[in-house]
């Protein structure tokens, strides 16, 4: 006997998502999915904005098994938790959910969720955020956007970060924006470096109207 | 890479549909999936075997059914698949747009008994 299915693999993850969409309106909290490949600057450009913006902050930081970035951040006197996903790709909505559930310390916070260093598995899961944020950087080549198509589909704001390595690495930037353009059409881009600070006051401007 | 989170979703819905159908075995299911889901079959298969032992889904045949990721050409209006290197349009060289289309993820149906 055959059954008729129709039904979303992802689907539980979208329905806790959504769970936590609700939760984080509720609590007033702006929520920022940042994902890149490793060594991108994900952390750099997180504590950045946190440094340059008045905005009250917390975050949660994804890794698989280390706590290196979540103590930079503590440093700072930013309310930050850790989730070690023990060789997971990635992180879920039910993570998300079990750790800003009943903690106040998120409430009226911008949240930025530092995701695992991955530029294809993140992709697949809705975390309940408000903004998907992709990092590319410079040294990692103008490819990128070919190669992870889903991850630059998906972003809402891409920055390139690292601009001040442009002039020593063979960087193609209209071949760059040229891949972007092809799989997402909506997508703000910011051209930044963390080391100099340069194109930070534009992402500012962006950063304070996130609501 | 993040096919075992995945097949648990599998073998969760499949197991709770035929159930729903009054079934105690299920012999196929048909899976639904996008190449920008990024998931790799073989992958799955084994994560498979091992997650639905000694569930009604153990032994079911997965038949996976592929959906391509499609552009547009911006200059000529004609669908293409994602080409190996670029976006470029292979009829006319113009600029591609990509679709909806390759983002498929999910049951179609099972076979069951």
């Amino acid at each position: 006997m055959e059954v008729k299915v129709m039904k979303n693999i992802m689907g539980a993850n979208e329905k806790l998502a959504d769970e936590t969409r609700d939760y984080m309106r509720d609590h007033g909290i702006t929520t920022i999915n940042v994902m890149a490949s490793p060594g991108a600057g994900k952390t750099s450009v997180i504590m950045k904005l946190m440094e340059l913006s008045k905005r009250r902050f917390s975050v949660i930081e994804g890794d698989i098994a280390s706590s290196i970035d979540a103590e930079k951040i503590d440093k700072v006197g930013v309310h930050v938790v850790q989730i070690n996903t023990g060789g997971e790709c990635h992180l879920d909505a039910n993570m998300i959910k079990t750790v800003i559930a009943g903690d106040p310390a998120f409430d009226n916070t911008v949240l930025f969720i530092e995701n695992v260093g991955n530029l294809i598995c993140p992709s697949s899961f809705d975390l309940g955020e408000k903004v998907k944020l992709v990092i590319a950087s410079v040294p990692e080549g103008h490819d990128k956007p070919f190669k992870y198509t889903s991850m630059f589909s998906t972003a809402d704001v891409i920055i390139l970060n690292k601009m001040d390595l442009m002039p020593y690495i063979q960087f193609d930037r209209d071949a760059f924006y040229k891949g972007i353009a092809a799989v997402n059409s909506r997508a703000r881009v910011f051209e930044v470096s963390c080391a100099t600070g340069a194109g930070f006051d534009e992402l500012l401007k962006w950063l304070d109207e996130v609501r | 890479m993040h096919e075992y989170a995945v097949t648990r979703n599998i073998v969760d819905i499949a197991v709770k549909e035929a159930e729903a159908a009054g079934a105690g075995r299920i012999l196929t299911i048909k899976l639904v999936i996008g190449d920008l889901a990024s998931i790799i079959d073989e992958s799955v298969s084994m994560y498979f075997d091992i997650i639905s032992k000694d569930t009604i889904a153990e032994g079911a045949k997965l038949v996976f059914k592929r959906m391509p990721a499609l552009f547009l050409c911006k200059s000529c209006g004609r669908e293409f698949q994602k080409p190996r290197s670029g976006f470029d349009c292979p009829f006319c060289g113009g600029e591609g747009r990509l679709t909806d289309a390759g983002r498929e993820f999910y049951i179609e149906s099972l076979e069951v008994e």
